[in-house]
């Protein structure tokens, strides 16, 4: 970037480099897990064409739609552990805000403040949407997109050249290149008053795009593979992300902000675009329906944010009431302020960010948060036994165990079915035939989260618990039929049978 | 007719409205039996439908059963006599007078009269929307069609239940608020001896207090910012003076003036928002929330489209924009502020975009009239024929009700000699607490959830979700006998558990008793279900598949 866009844009890089205290985060998602166990796979074996560690029967071939994401991952963390992944998808994050930013046409570019302001609310926003993630790497997409729809609409033919290939990459990379084809869908079709060349042109760009998607492990497969996954509800109960944005949580509150700021800016704005209008109410849509959409709303929000408010401002400022003019001191004693603020805002940045990458940082992380040490009394005193596990612990326990077919399920649920799903239901919550579905599949061995209503059934069917992790609250449970008894969890007899309500041992 | 008041220059003014301002000079009789006044009609009868139906809102019977004490004892009852858990926490009755209310209009006609006052006063609050929506003068097809999506919308929460009452007094705050600021008067003393009744109705009342307030707010502001479209100011401070007067006047409570502090209590519970499953977030994925949905994107649409709104309408949509995705029993809120600002939203867009259409030569007022009267009839009558009368006739007994509430279990339970402490599913307590505490049995909770407090929320929540201390929550409490509902989780697990023997199963319950105690109980034995014309016989033989869920 040129030395005078630098200091154009100086505001926005700063508040970029700010947002990574939010965005850099450690493994937060479990889905990480079975993305480095496939990604180690693809590079010692190729993509499998069917689901590789899990007993249970895949009612449909392993679709690899992600392997270059799982792939990347891998080496990544091979490289450079944990740590080094969660810098730079935060890297990626705050990349994809910073180029959604830098999407507002120079014509109508705000102060950087106010720009900066916009970002950094869309990055506290979506906060809890980021981190090592494969969506991420369609944020990213989505403000590449993004900003090749600007330049295109602002005149920039040879920005379509760019469509198709990012289509291609990001098709092997998160099944939200969809995204991107309905972005360039809706410039397309809120565009009336581009030239009929420049819509031709972005039609066949778009065209382009959606055949260079085809350029994927699974083929035209892909697409059918996308849909049933989204639509499928038996599906889509399972996964927090594609059910309806839970407004309790303070965070997604701040996507509500967000929202509201926009709709005010607009209605105040002196001119709006009819892309701008129909994207963003597009993504809120899609973001009541699924909350894996409120980090694209976040995205798409903060150029729109930006130029609109200025828009509003510059319209409106006269209608408050007079006020004299800050004594803002002169402009040499004002950079110094603005400098010691970047510095402060930097420093504090530093101090989030760097804890959260070290070794130890992601060890300690790992070990609150996966069942770390009931996986390591497992390896030793459960080797070769089928587990059972919740499905969000499913895919640590793939990355532990990759070979042998140990594992149960895993939120890779379009590839196992409906079935195995269904049967995961049974068990999980409890059904009617809950008890036959372990049996059923051959499993005396189980490691669970402490409180959870698995651990209550089983100990009814003389399941007893071998060890427990106070740091990850779970517990190693196993039928041992004929062995004599370890200790029951120390919870009175809770129906299983009378006795011991010794405390487990410890499983490290 | 809206007043632009955050017009920016490039937006066009609304076009002339001779059409509309013309429509409103007619008389009454020909306003209403033209096409509009025809289709208005018709919508705001059906909109009855929606609103009315059995009692499905479980809290209903302790409700009921707590007036009827109330009458009985000729006062609050200080603690509650329905649990052996929370028995010493003070009650603090906030629905006291819905409460009596319930239990005379039982004592005259049964369910049938509580169905019909409800949906009476659901339908008055509709109609309170339909009454303030029509100050813009919008023409009768948008107005009859906003109706329609409101009442839509707003299916989540509908039915005869204490909320519609609060409702019913949020959409009459409003009208009252916005008829005061448009053509001031004396008709806003009434929200005076409003508040005073829904004080010690509902403690919604806050909720009432809240929308004033928020009005009163943004009309300053309208007015330090000289927007247009500001209502006068002098009628702005009569509106401060009687939300002042109106908060005093919600003090006089037999529960005393610490009820307005009451209803924070329930929104600041995190035991409450986590675990009632009202409190929720609305899922946009179940097709009666998407509706609320389209609702809301509309508005939101229409405004943007239109740049002119009065800030206290803004503020108003903002506010209950925000509540109801916070829960999904705040639609209702939702509906009551914003579906006027929807109306006259749509309006201006639709007048912005249509030719002005010629005035139709309407057939002579005799014919009209006649139309009209069928027209409505035949509504009323299909309202009445095929809804109202039927939620009015269906029995509580009835397979209707057994579906739904502990009909079967409630009645083995009660031939049982001994007084019995049940564990029961927290929606079933209000019913189990009607039909069996004069019987001397208790329950571990029911649907007060502030009465019932945070800690034992959260140990029902253990037991529901069948944590590893469950067996031990529930024999620490004293229980006798565990009732829930057939194939929930706990009982799919104590159907296994050795020291937990089944003495009972319906299609809609089962109970469980600790083995070691079941032969101290008493319990009378597994009822067969064979007496033709029996409810519960009905509700064993039937497959689920072919029961059927109309009332009657």
């Amino acid at each position: 970037m040129r030395a005078t866009a630098l200091r154009r844009n100086r505001w926005v890089i700063v508040a970029a480099l700010v947002s990574l205290a939010l965005t850099v985060q450690p493994f937060r998602d479990s889905d990480v897990w079975w993305h480095l166990a496939i990604g180690h796979y693809i590079v010692a074996h190729g993509i499998p064409a069917a689901e590789p560690f899990s007993f249970l029967h895949a009612a449909n071939p392993w679709v690899g739609q992600q392997w270059l994401y799982d792939v990347a991952l891998a080496r990544v963390v091979d490289v450079g552990g944990a740590g080094l992944a969660s810098l730079l998808m935060g890297v990626v994050a705050s990349g994809a805000l910073l180029v959604a930013a830098l999407s507002i046409p120079s014509a109508r570019r705000p102060r950087g403040l106010l720009t900066a302001g916009s970002l950094l609310l869309g990055a506290v926003a979506s906060t809890e949407l980021v981190g090592v993630r494969a969506p991420v790497m369609s944020l990213l997409g989505a403000a590449v997109t993004l900003n090749l729809l600007v330049r295109w609409r602002h005149g920039s033919m040879r920005a379509l050249l760019a469509l198709p290939p990012l289509m291609a990459l990001w098709a092997n990379v998160d099944a939200g290149f969809v995204v991107g084809i309905g972005m360039a869908a809706i410039a397309l079709l809120t565009s009336s008053g581009a030239g009929r060349r420049a819509r031709l042109l972005l039609g066949a760009a778009t065209l382009g795009g959606v055949l260079a998607t085809l350029v994927n492990p699974a083929g035209v497969g892909l697409w059918g593979s996308v849909a049933a996954t989204f639509s499928d509800p038996t599906l889509t109960a399972l996964l927090p992300d594609l059910q309806s944005p839970n407004f309790h949580d303070p965070w997604l509150r701040l996507f509500e902000v967000q929202a509201i700021l926009l709709v005010i800016a607009w209605v105040l704005a002196t001119r709006r675009d009819a892309f701008d209008l129909v994207l963003a109410g597009a993504v809120f849509a899609a973001s009541l329906g699924a909350a894996r959409f409120v980090s694209l709303f976040a995205l798409v929000a903060v150029p729109q944010l930006a130029a609109y408010s200025a828009s509003a401002w510059s319209a409106h400022r006269h209608r408050l009431p007079a006020t004299r003019g800050f004594p803002g001191g002169t402009p040499r004693s004002r950079r110094a302020v603005a400098v010691a603020a970047v510095a402060l805002a930097a420093a504090g940045a530093a101090v989030a960010v760097v804890p959260r990458v070290t070794a130890s940082n992601a060890a300690q992380f790992e070990a609150a948060h996966e069942p770390k040490a009931a996986a390591d009394y497992a390896a030793i005193h459960l080797a070769g036994r089928r587990l059972y596990t919740v499905d969000s612990w499913g895919g640590y326990l793939a990355d532990r165990f990759p070979g042998g077919r140990v594992v149960y399920l895993y939120d890779q649920l379009w590839v196992f079915g409906d079935a195995a799903v269904q049967q995961y239901i049974d068990i999980h919550d409890l059904k009617a035939d809950w008890n036959t579905v372990l049996p059923g599949e051959d499993v005396t061995a189980a490691i669970l989260p402490a409180g959870g209503q698995e651990v209550s059934a089983l100990l009814t069917q003389q399941w007893s618990v071998d060890c427990s992790d106070a740091t990850s609250a779970s517990l190693v449970m196993t039928l041992d039929r004929g062995a004599s008894g370890a200790a029951a969890v120390g919870a009175g007899p809770a129906g299983g049978g009378a006795g011991a309500t010794a405390a487990p041992p410890p499983c490290g | 007719m809206a007043h632009d008041v955050t017009s920016t220059g490039p937006v066009a003014a609304p076009p002339p409205t001779s059409q509309h301002a013309a429509e409103a000079h007619q008389p009454l009789i020909d306003r209403l039996t033209s096409p509009g006044g025809l289709f208005l009609s018709a919508v705001m009868l059906a909109a009855a439908f929606p609103l009315t139906s059995p009692i499905r809102d479980p809290d209903f019977w302790w409700h009921l059963r707590s007036g009827q004490l109330i009458l009985q004892r000729g006062g609050l009852l200080g603690t509650d006599p329905f649990t052996y858990t929370v028995s010493s926490h003070l009650w603090t009755m906030h629905e006291w007078l819905s409460e009596v209310m319930f239990a005379a209009l039982y004592r005259w006609q049964g369910l049938a009269a509580v169905v019909l006052v409800l949906s009476a006063v659901s339908w008055l609050g509709v109609l309170f929307i339909f009454l303030r929506a029509r100050f813009d003068r919008p023409g009768p097809f948008v107005l009859g069609g906003g109706m329609i999506l409101a009442v839509v919308a707003g299916y989540p929460i509908w039915g005869p239940r204490a909320q519609m009452i609060t409702f019913a007094f949020a959409c009459l705050t409003l009208l009252l608020v916005e008829l005061h600021l448009r053509r001031g008067g004396r008709l806003a003393l009434l929200l005076l001896p409003m508040f005073l009744v829904w004080g010690n109705l509902h403690s919604g009342f806050l909720i009432g207090l809240g929308f004033i307030a928020l009005v009163v707010a943004a009309e300053a502001v309208a007015h330090l910012l000289h927007l247009e479209g500001r209502a006068p100011a002098a009628r702005v401070r009569h509106l401060g003076l009687l939300l002042v007067g109106s908060l005093l006047v919600c003090a006089i409570n037999l529960n005393g003036p610490s009820i307005i502090l009451y209803p924070f209590g329930t929104l600041g519970s995190a035991a409450q928002q986590t675990l009632i499953l009202e409190w929720h977030s609305p899922d946009f994925n179940d097709w009666s929330v998407r509706i609320f949905g389209i609702m809301l994107l509309s508005l939101v649409g229409f405004i943007v489209a239109n740049r002119s709104i009065r800030l206290r309408d803004a503020a108003l949509v903002l506010v209950t924009i925000a509540l109801s995705l916070q829960s999904v029993r705040h639609i209702a809120l939702f509906v009551a502020a914003s579906t006027p600002v929807w109306i006259t939203q749509c309006d201006m867009l639709v007048r912005r975009l249509r030719v002005r259409r010629r005035r139709q030569q309407l057939p002579p007022v005799g014919m009209r009239v006649v139309s009209w009267l069928v027209l409505c009839g035949a509504v009323l009558l299909v309202y009445v024929g095929s809804r109202l009368v039927p939620a009015m006739r269906t029995r509580e007994d009835s397979v209707f009700y057994a579906q739904d509430f502990p009909v079967c279990a409630a009645r083995w339970l009660g031939a049982d000699p001994l007084p019995l402490r049940i564990f029961n599913q927290y929606g079933e307590g209000g019913y189990l607490a009607d039909r069996l505490s004069a019987h001397g049995d208790r329950v571990f909770i029911f649907g007060d959830a502030a009465l019932m407090g945070d800690a034992l929320l959260n140990t029902y929540g253990d037991v529901e979700s069948v944590s590893p201390q469950w067996d031990s929550i529930v024999r620490t409490a004293g229980t006798d006998i565990v009732l829930f509902d057939t194939g929930a989780p706990l009982s799919n697990v104590m159907l296994h558990a050795p020291d937990w023997v089944e003495v009972y199963h319906d299609p809609h319950n089962i109970a469980f008793a600790s083995r070691d105690r079941v032969a101290s109980l008493q319990l009378p034995p597994q009822p067969t279900f064979t007496a033709a014309g029996d409810t519960c016989t009905t509700l064993a033989t039937t497959p689920p598949s072919q029961l059927s869920q109309s009332p009657g």
